[in-house]
Order: structure tokens, then C-alpha cells, then sequence
């Protein structure tokens, strides 16, 4: 495990040199850049703000002129967008709490016991990262039929408590812990669940949160699962209820406009607010 | 998906009914195809008054089915009625849902089905025979079937009965017709006809109001009831044959209705289709003349205050008046614990009462029955030329639906939107759509 | 820094590979066991279970029926599957192509004295729509490229390039959504190399230059090597994502126009959950799994010979 920083989005002030005129071009181009990104997301919530017939003009608005937010009153009508929402997080609380405490268990497992079978078994599980999941949902849905629990949020939940990746990730951060603090609670009586959750667990904080804000995201913007499993409204989750919003006929698009936004923005408020986090977690999936 | 009921079921339930149904889907784990043939977890025990309706929908217009099931819930309150709404993708992945949950044990009583799904449900050996029900209450299901089109009860035996009993009682459908709005053509200074008018006429107007106007004619999607099934029906093709059995759909007749919605877009008559037009907006914008839909533009009429300004009028023809025509039926399922409440249910539906009822708050189909079509109970508040969309279920054509109908969709769709927008010649598109079709019958 | 800081924080130790006590053997299992069976129930035997489906008919409702490698010889002999291969083989290129490339540039562009204001707004802009669920991005561009009152029509015919139809037209539909694609992940890819560039010691290009390299020599010489294990790692998960690529095709397109944003994902889903051909649908997976194994292992195999080990 490296101990680089994961930290990425800070400002590096790197070279000293006096800035030219280039550098100012390239921020230019950067900007414009960054403007193109960002357009569809301002076109998206200036649409649903404007009243529904005026929505859609050409050359396109940039203002919400004439205001309104009657769309967004609707959106519950049509779809029962609070449940979703509950459902989402549920499943994405559970998965990622979930997988985490399996997750840490076996990666203190792996990087403090050297039992018999354990390299096998670690690889083993570790190739399993080259199986697609659209192999493995399969049988799981036809386990899930026999549960009994197609169309219900447990179907999603259940399979994401085991995540290989993050007992890949979490067994090489463990591996950094030295060894002495362990032993030094042994000493003093300690047991291995002590060790793990007021040691180890405590000095992880960064792998700990990196994982979790991956394994959430993954859930929260979950469609295939859910696309799979998931047949009333009442019961799936955002980005699947959002969907079935659009309907054959080409739908009140205003109000489309007004359930995306309201996908869209409560994830933009939690990334400004918690930006490093997000970011070093990403930064952090690409380094071994 | 339902174009023509659009009237999908409400997010109801609740958690009531899902912890009822999380229970009962874990006691059923058992061999869970037994319940196929009758058996099952039983959803019915837990009250024995309480019936359970699975229906196929998107999430749009439900307000007014949500409103008849409440309606329902005061005139019969012994019986206690939950209704679910599943936006499945084909009637396929719908048929399928249906009998996993029957399977798992939750065995809904009733499931509205659209002509789409009626041969295929039937055909699975899911349904239970209606005949010792309408016996029981035959001059009640007389009367409706009096009041109904004698074409929906053709059609109900003809196309919904593989078998020759009756499984279905026929509900409510739509039809296909043109939304206007009446000041760009009065702005164009052309005529607006109610019926009789060509595509030749409909095309001269088209460009008159681009003219004068610059709206659009009418938009030209690849929806398979909504966008191809008028323009084949007007001019005498389909995309079957009656039976559903040989596929008809690179008629001559066929290949020229295609050219002429081309022909609407290659010269800006319509907007390119592929998108996601707005259409009911665009009107509203005046940037449209026309939209073609069946009952439930007029919600989007109403939402948008444009009833007035609008007339429904027939579809252009080219050699004859045409209309795809898809109904609701209701049936009761063979593994159904309550099957007499479910009837209750099916009772309460034909009722003038609840015809009235669904129509006056909302309803997004025509009524079945003639005497409420014809009533205030539609044609208040609602375009002048709605009685139209009654009538034109004289001269339609039921909306072919094979057995496959999902991947025949698909094929018929994708063709037509190939063709209209210029991507592929009408013959030789439809050509080898038409092929497609044939290895799917 | 409270991240940095706190990973620094912990030295490393040699003794972190020395294993523990022999009587230990049992609890190292007992920690693993929980994820084991997880992993056996959700996993590993689904992984065998779905090889043995393939080997079977079923839809589900009436019993399954062995028809051994008759699954495999339909699919092969499918005219669809040559069709779909190539447009996801197309897609998951482009896609690393586009990725990689684009998103090397911009970290190099973003990885230097910048105003505070900018360099926030520019990172967040090219960051944040990778957090945005498929769903919402897919409907949103649905409307963006709408042919009569998209953003992108509209502008692009404003400086006068006439745009094509791009979802009805079977040339464009596929790069229109690599384009979704690309606005939609390459922040995760900037990210990754922006986190690549700045393991890149800054002494060995400032050494370079003085040796009186020129900015392209530096970065191709010393920049481009450093940045090695990145790329790679770049590389291969944008490629195995790419290749698993559905929802927007599934919101979007549905496969159309004319199959050509069908994929081999939206094959398996609509044989398997639409048709509910469990069997076919099992032994496309196979196809995709082994796709991606064979992917990954020449890929590795590559790495030996163009990754710089640091």
C-alpha cells in the first residue's frame, strides 16, 4: 500500500515561474470547456423552472422566464418520487454498511492470519473482479424468485453485501498498519475484535470513507439491478422510477425536467459539500 | 407499453401491502411452479374479503383509476381492493411478472390486460372461464353488453378466447384521431373538416400553415398504435392479416402511407421525428396544428387550458376512414382464492355508475359503454368532436397482437422510424421488417 | 489534508508480512468466513450455476430442458451477434480512446498554477456529472440532442455545421452516445490521472528541462513513462466498463436504429428478461465474461512490456 496522498483536487502550486501569456489561453480553453460541461445541467434546471408552455423554446433559454415550479408539484403525482427516494437510500445504506463490516472482517483475516488455503482463497475471490455481474444476476434472480423476493428492495441489497473489491483494498491498507500496535494490545490482553474495530478500524478512516462513498454511489445509481428485480413503482428505486417517467408519448417534459433536477441537485449539494472526500475516494481506486 | 389506456396504476399499496406481500413471498419459497396450476401461498387468506388487481402501465394518468378504485371502496365496503400498477416493459415482461407472483404465492384476482397481452394471458392457461359468473348475473352483463359496441364484443370472443370461453370482460378502449388547433388554420385560411378529408387536403393545409404560420403539420413518431396504425388503417393495410397469423405490413398500401409521413418530414411538415417532441407543448407554444391521440390528449388539453381551442376531428384518409382500435378487458385469475369478490369487482366496472364515474374524473380511455360515451360524462369539458373517438371503433382495426406482439412491436417501430426519417427506402424497409415478422408468427 | 495526513501518519513496517501464530490458523478463518459464504452464495455459486444454465433451455415456468451446447451454437450462428459484438467492441474503443486521451490532457492542463476560482470551477465541472446516476443523464441528452429543440442542434447549426438526426440516424446513434459517455465518466478518468500525474516526481521533468528537453520531450519521455501504471489501470477498467455498457442504450435507444447501439448487454437483457429465455441469455453471459477475461489477461500480458515500474 502506498501512502501517497489521494488527495487531488487541491491546487498544487508547482512552478514558481512568472504565468504567460499560453497559460492564460489554456485557462481560457479550460473554462469554455468547463462551460460546455456544465450547460446541459443549467438548460435542465432553467427548463423545469419555466412555466410548461413556454418550456422548449428555440434558440434555447437561459432564464426560467416566465417562473414557475408548478412541475415540480407534479412529479409526486406521477411517480411516488419520496418512496423512491427512501427505497434508494435504504438499499444504499444497507449495502454499503453492509459490505463494509463483512469487508473489514475478512480483510483483517487476510492481512493478519496466514491460514491454510488463505493466498488460494484470497486469489480466488480477487479473479472473481473479472466476472460481469450480468453473469452472476441470473441465477441470483432465479434465487430471488424462489425467496420470494423479486420486487423487493432486499434483492438488491442482499447480493451487494459481499464487494470483493473493497476486502481487496481494505486487506492492503491493513497490511500498512504496523504489526506492533497489534501486538502491543495483545500484550495488554486485547482481543482480535478489539484490535480491529479500536485499532485498525479507527487508523482507516480514508480507506474506510473512500469505500463507503464508492459503494454508495454504486447502489444510489444502481438501473441494471433494479431494472432486473424491480417491477412496481412503489418499490424501485430513483434512477429506475425515474425512467418509467418517460412515456411512450413523449410525456410532460417539463415535469421530466423538474424529477431529474430533483435527482440531480441533492447530488450536487453533497459533493460541494463533502468535494475531497468524493474526490480521494476515485483518486484512491486507482492506486494499489 | 399501453398506448391506449395510458391509465396505469397508481404507486398505491403502501406498506400495508408490502409486508402483507414480503410475508407471503417468503412462506411461498417453496417449488415455486406448483402454483401454476392452482396452488400457491394463498393471498386471499389473510382477509378473506380483500382482492388483489395487477395491472400493466406507465407511470402517467392513474388519478382517475385511483379515484374509481376508492369509489369502489365506498359502494362495496366489504370488499377490500388493492390495486398495483407494473410498468413493464412488453406485455411479455408483464405476463411473466404476473406468473412469477403467482408462483411466489401472491396470486392477484383480477389483472387488467390491454389487447396486447388478452390472446397471450389467455393462452397461458392463467385465467379461469367467466361463463358460471355471467350466468349467475346474466341480465346485469346483458344489459352492459347491450350498451357496449357490438364490434368490442365481436372482438372480445374473436381475438381474447383461444378456446372459445369466454375469459375477459371487455373494458373500456381507444381509438385514434387528430387533435387541431383551430385558430392556425383559420390564421392559414384553411378549412378544418371534421370528417372526409384526404391526405391531399390534410398535406395542402399543412403547407398553407407553414406558410402563413410556420407551426408544424403533425408530428411523425414510430409509435406502433399511435403513429403507423393510422396511416395504414386510412389507407386500407394493416400490419397483419385479421387472424394475426401472415404478416401484411410491406403492402403496396403500406409502403405508401410510409412515403407520405416521410414526405411530411422531408419537406418540414413534421419535425424530425427520433426526439422527444413535446407535442401537446408545441400546440400550446402554437407551434403545431395537429396531434393524433385517442381519449387522452384531452387531460393534456385540459392541464394545458387548450379544450377550447382545439377540435378533434376524424384521421385524413386516403382510400378510407381507419383507426387502430385497443381495449381494456378484465379478468379473473385461475388461482384467484376470491374469485366471487373479484366478480363484485368486474360488476362494480361495468356499471353505468363507475363508467360515469371514471369518466368524469378523468379517464384517459373511452367508455365501453355507448350511453356514457354519449354523455355529459365525456363530453364535458372535453374538445367539441370528441363523440368521434366513440364512432371511429365502427370502421377500426383491433391492433394486431401476435403472440410475440412485444418483438413485433419492435420490429413494426423500428421500420417506420428508419423510413421517416430518411434512413432506409419504404419498400425494401419494410421488406425485410415484413420478413421479420413472419419468423416471429 | 486531513486525509493525507492522516495515511503519512502511518509508517510503514517490515513486519507487516510476517505471519501470525499457528494457533491463530482457525480465527484468520473465522474472520474471513462471513464474506466466504456471501461470497459462495452471491458469487461464486452463481458464477457455476450460470455455466451449468447454459447448458439448459428455460423460460422460467416449464421445466428446464438440457440441450448442451445447442445455446452456444444458436447464438454463434444469431446474424445479430457479429453486429453486436462490433458495436460494443466499437464502443468500449472509442470509449478508452476518448478517455484516456481526453482526460490525460486535461489533468495535464488542470496540474499547474492555476487562479483559485478557475482551477475549482473547472475541476468540479469536469468532476461532478460522473456522480449523476445513468438514468438522469440519459433522459437529460435524450432532450439535449432532440433534432428540433436540442442545445446541441441548435448551437452547432448556429455555427453552421448542420447536425445530424442522432438517435434515428444508424451512423450517429452509437457516437452520440460515446459523446453521453464521455460527458457523463470522464471525471472519474480525470481524476485517476490527475491523482497519476501527481505521483510523477516533479525533479525528474524539472531535470529533464534543464537537460534542455522541450515540453513535448518531457512529457513523452518522462511524464508519459511515469504515468505508466495509471494509464494502464486506466485503461483496463474503462475498457471492462465500457464493454458492460447498457443503461443509456436501454433509455435511450432501446438498440435502435437498426440495431446499432445494441450491445452485447442489451442482447443478454432482452433474451433474458424481456424474452425470458434464461438458458440463451445465461450463455451470452458466458460469451461476456469470457470476453472480458481474455481482454483483461492480454492486457496484463501488454503491461509487462509497456508499464515503468516505479
Amino acid at each position: 500500500m502506498s501512502t501517497r496522498p489521494v488527495l487531488v483536487l487541491d491546487d498544487r502550486a508547482t512552478r514558481s515561474r512568472p504565468r504567460r501569456w499560453h497559460s492564460w489561453l489554456l485557462d481560457l480553453v479550460l473554462v469554455l470547456i468547463g462551460v460546455v460541461m456544465v450547460a446541459p445541467l443549467v438548460w435542465l434546471v432553467v427548463t423545469s423552472l419555466t412555466r410548461a408552455d413556454a418550456a422548449f423554446q428555440v434558440p434555447p433559454q437561459w432564464l426560467p422566464k416566465p417562473f414557475s415550479a408548478q412541475a415540480y408539484t407534479q412529479v409526486q403525482g406521477l411517480i411516488p418520487f419520496a418512496q423512491m427516494a427512501l427505497n434508494s437510500f435504504q438499499v444504499a445504506v444497507a449495502a454499503t454498511v453492509g459490505s463494509l463490516f463483512f469487508s473489514v472482517l475478512a480483510a483483517y483475516g487476510f492481512s493478519r492470519f496466514d491460514f491454510r488455503g488463505s493466498k488460494v482463497l484470497f486469489v480466488g475471490m480477487l479473479s472473481s473482479l473479472m466476472v460481469p455481474v450480468q453473469l452472476t444476476i441470473i441465477p441470483v434472480f432465479v434465487m430471488m424468485r424462489h425467496l420470494g423476493l423479486v420486487d423487493d428492495i432486499a434483492a438488491l441489497w442482499l447480493p451487494a453485501l459481499i464487494n470483493v473489491f473493497q476486502i481487496f483494498f481494505l486487506r492492503q491498507y491493513f497490511s500498512s498498519v504496523p504489526r506492533e500496535l497489534d501486538e502491543a494490545a495483545r500484550m495488554d490482553g486485547a482481543n482480535h475484535l478489539w484490535i480491529l474495530f479500536r485499532i485498525i478500524v479507527p487508523l482507516s478512516g480514508p480507506a474506510l470513507s473512500a469505500m463507503a462513498i464508492l459503494s454508495f454511489e454504486a447502489s444510489w445509481n444502481n438501473y441494471f439491478a433494479p431494472l432486473v428485480f424491480l417491477n412496481t413503482p412503489s418499490h424501485m428505486t430513483l434512477p429506475l422510477g425515474l425512467v418509467t417517467l418517460q412515456s411512450a408519448q413523449g410525456g410532460p417534459a417539463v415535469v421530466v425536467f423538474a424529477a431529474i433536477t430533483m435527482v440531480v441537485v441533492p447530488v450536487l449539494v453533497v459533493f460541494l459539500l463533502f468535494q475531497r472526500a468524493f474526490v480521494s475516494s476515485i483518486a484512491a481506486s486507482g492506486l494499489k | 407499453m399501453t398506448h391506449h389506456d395510458r391509465t396505469l396504476l397508481p404507486p398505491g399499496g403502501g406498506m400495508n401491502r408490502r409486508t402483507l406481500l414480503k410475508g407471503l413471498g417468503v412462506a411461498a419459497a417453496t417449488p415455486a411452479l406448483a402454483a401454476c396450476s392452482g396452488g400457491g401461498g394463498g393471498a386471499a387468506s389473510e382477509g378473506s374479503n380483500t382482492i388483489t388487481m395487477m395491472y400493466n402501465g406507465d407511470a402517467t394518468q392513474q388519478k382517475a383509476f385511483k379515484a374509481l378504485f376508492a369509489e369502489f371502496g365506498k359502494v362495496n365496503s366489504k370488499i377490500k381492493l388493492v390495486a398495483q400498477g407494473i410498468p413493464a416493459a412488453s406485455w411479455a415482461a408483464f405476463s411473466n411478472t404476473v406468473a412469477t407472483r403467482i408462483a411466489g404465492g401472491q396470486v392477484p384476482d383480477i389483472i387488467q390486460i390491454a389487447t396486447e397481452g388478452q390472446r397471450l394471458f389467455a393462452s397461458k392457461g392463467l385465467l379461469t372461464p367467466l361463463e358460471p359468473f355471467i350466468e349467475k348475473d346474466r341480465a346485469l352483463v346483458d344489459g352492459y353488453l347491450a350498451d357496449i359496441d357490438p364490434n368490442l364484443k365481436k372482438w372480445n370472443t374473436e381475438y381474447a378466447s383461444p378456446d372459445g370461453k369466454t375469459y375477459y370482460m371487455p373494458g373500456g378502449y381507444n381509438t385514434m384521431a387528430l387533435y387541431a388547433r383551430e385558430d392556425l388554420f383559420e390564421k392559414a385560411g384553411v378549412d378544418l373538416p371534421d370528417k372526409d378529408w384526404t391526405w391531399d387536403d390534410f398535406r395542402a393545409a399543412g403547407e398553407r400553415i407553414k406558410s402563413k404560420t410556420g407551426a408544424f403539420l403533425v408530428p411523425a413518431a414510430s409509435g406502433y398504435f399511435t403513429d403507423v396504425m393510422p396511416w395504414l388503417t386510412t389507407n386500407g393495410a394493416s400490419t397483419f392479416d385479421e387472424q394475426w397469423a401472415t404478416p401484411t405490413f410491406d403492402s403496396p398500401e403500406a409502403v405508401e402511407a410510409a412515403e407520405f409521413v416521410r414526405g411530411l418530414v422531408e419537406d418540414g411538415l413534421a419535425p424530425k421525428p427520433g426526439g422527444t417532441y413535446d407535442a401537446p407543448t408545441q400546440m400550446k407554444q402554437g407551434k403545431l396544428a395537429t396531434l393524433g391521440g385517442g381519449r387522452w390528449p384531452t387531460l393534456n388539453m385540459r392541464d394545458l387550458d387548450m379544450v377550447d381551442a382545439v377540435r378533434i376531428v376524424d384521421w385524413p384518409t386516403k382510400t378510407q376512414n381507419g383507426s387502430p382500435v385497443g381495449w381494456d378487458a378484465w379478468p379473473i385469475t385461475k388461482a384467484s382464492k376470491n374469485k366471487e369478490a373479484a366478480w363484485e369487482f368486474i360488476k362494480f366496472l361495468i356499471s353505468k355508475d363507475a363508467g360515469r364515474f371514471y369518466a368524469e374524473s378523468g379517464g384517459t380511455i373511452v367508455p365501453a359503454r355507448r350511453s356514457v360515451a354519449g354523455s355529459s360524462a365525456f363530453t364535458d369539458d372535453a374538445p367539441a368532436g370528441s363523440l368521434l373517438l366513440r364512432e371511429a371503433i365502427s370502421y377500426a382495426t383491433p391492433i394486431p397482437s401476435p403472440d410475440r406482439g412485444a418483438e413485433c412491436q419492435k420490429v413494426i417501430e423500428e421500420a417506420w422510424l428508419t423510413i421517416v426519417s430518411g434512413n432506409g427506402a419504404a419498400a425494401d424497409v419494410l421488406g425485410s421488417a415484413n420478413d421479420k415478422l413472419a419468423a416471429l408468427v | 489534508m486531513t486525509t493525507a495526513a492522516s495515511v503519512s501518519t502511518v509508517p510503514r513496517t517490515s513486519a507487516a508480512t510476517t505471519g501470525g501464530p499457528a494457533t491463530n490458523r482457525w480465527v484468520g478463518l473465522a474472520f474471513v468466513s462471513p464474506a466466504l459464504v456471501l461470497f459462495l452464495v452471491f458469487i461464486g455459486g452463481p458464477f457455476v450455476f450460470a455455466i451449468v444454465l447454459s447448458l439448459y433451455s428455460w423460460d422460467l415456468l416449464t421445466p428446464a430442458e438440457f440441450v448442451g451446447a445447442g445455446n452456444f451454437r444458436t447464438l454463434f450462428s444469431d446474424p445479430l451477434l457479429g453486429k453486436v459484438l462490433t458495436n460494443t467492441f466499437l464502443f468500449a474503443i472509442a470509449s478508452v480512446v476518448t478517455h484516456v486521451v481526453g482526460a490525460l490532457l486535461l489533468a495535464l492542463a488542470v496540474n499547474r498554477a492555476m487562479n483559485r476560482a478557475v482551477s475549482y470551477f473547472v475541476r468540479t465541472a469536469f468532476f461532478f456529472p460522473f456522480l449523476i446516476s445513468w438514468s438522469a443523464v440519459a433522459l437529460l441528452f435524450k432532450y439535449v440532442l432532440d433534432p428540433t429543440f436540442g442545445l446541441v442542434s441548435h448551437y452547432l447549426g448556429v455555427v453552421g455545421i448542420s447536425a445530424p438526426d442522432w438517435f434515428t440516424d444508424p451512423h450517429w446513434a452509437l457516437p452520440a452516445i460515446i459523446g453521453i459517455d464521455w460527458w457523463h465518466t470522464i471525471g472519474f478518468t480525470f481524476v485517476i490521472m490527475l491523482a497519476g500525474l501527481q505521483t510523477v516526481p516533479t525533479h525528474l521533468q524539472d531535470a529533464a528541462r534543464t537537460d534542455g528537453a522541450n515540453a513535448w520531450q518531457v512529457f513523452w519521455h518522462v511524464t508519459v513513462p511515469l504515468m505508466s501504471p495509471t494509464l494502464f489501470f486506466a485503461t483496463i477498467i474503462t475498457f471492462i466498463g465500457a464493454f458492460q455498457i447498457f443503461d443509456p442504450m436501454q433509455i435511450i435507444t432501446q438498440g435502435g436504429p437498426d440495431n446499432a447501439t445494441k450491445t452485447i448487454v442489451m442482447y443478454l437483457y432482452e433474451q433474458g428478461f424481456q424474452s425470458f429465455q434464461i438458458g440463451y441469455a445465461s450463455a451470452v453471459a458466458v460469451l461476456v465474461f469470457v470476453v472480458i477475461m481474455l481482454v483483461t489477461v492480454v492486457q496484463f500480458l501488454l503491461s509487462r512490456v509497456w508499464v515503468h515500474e516505479q
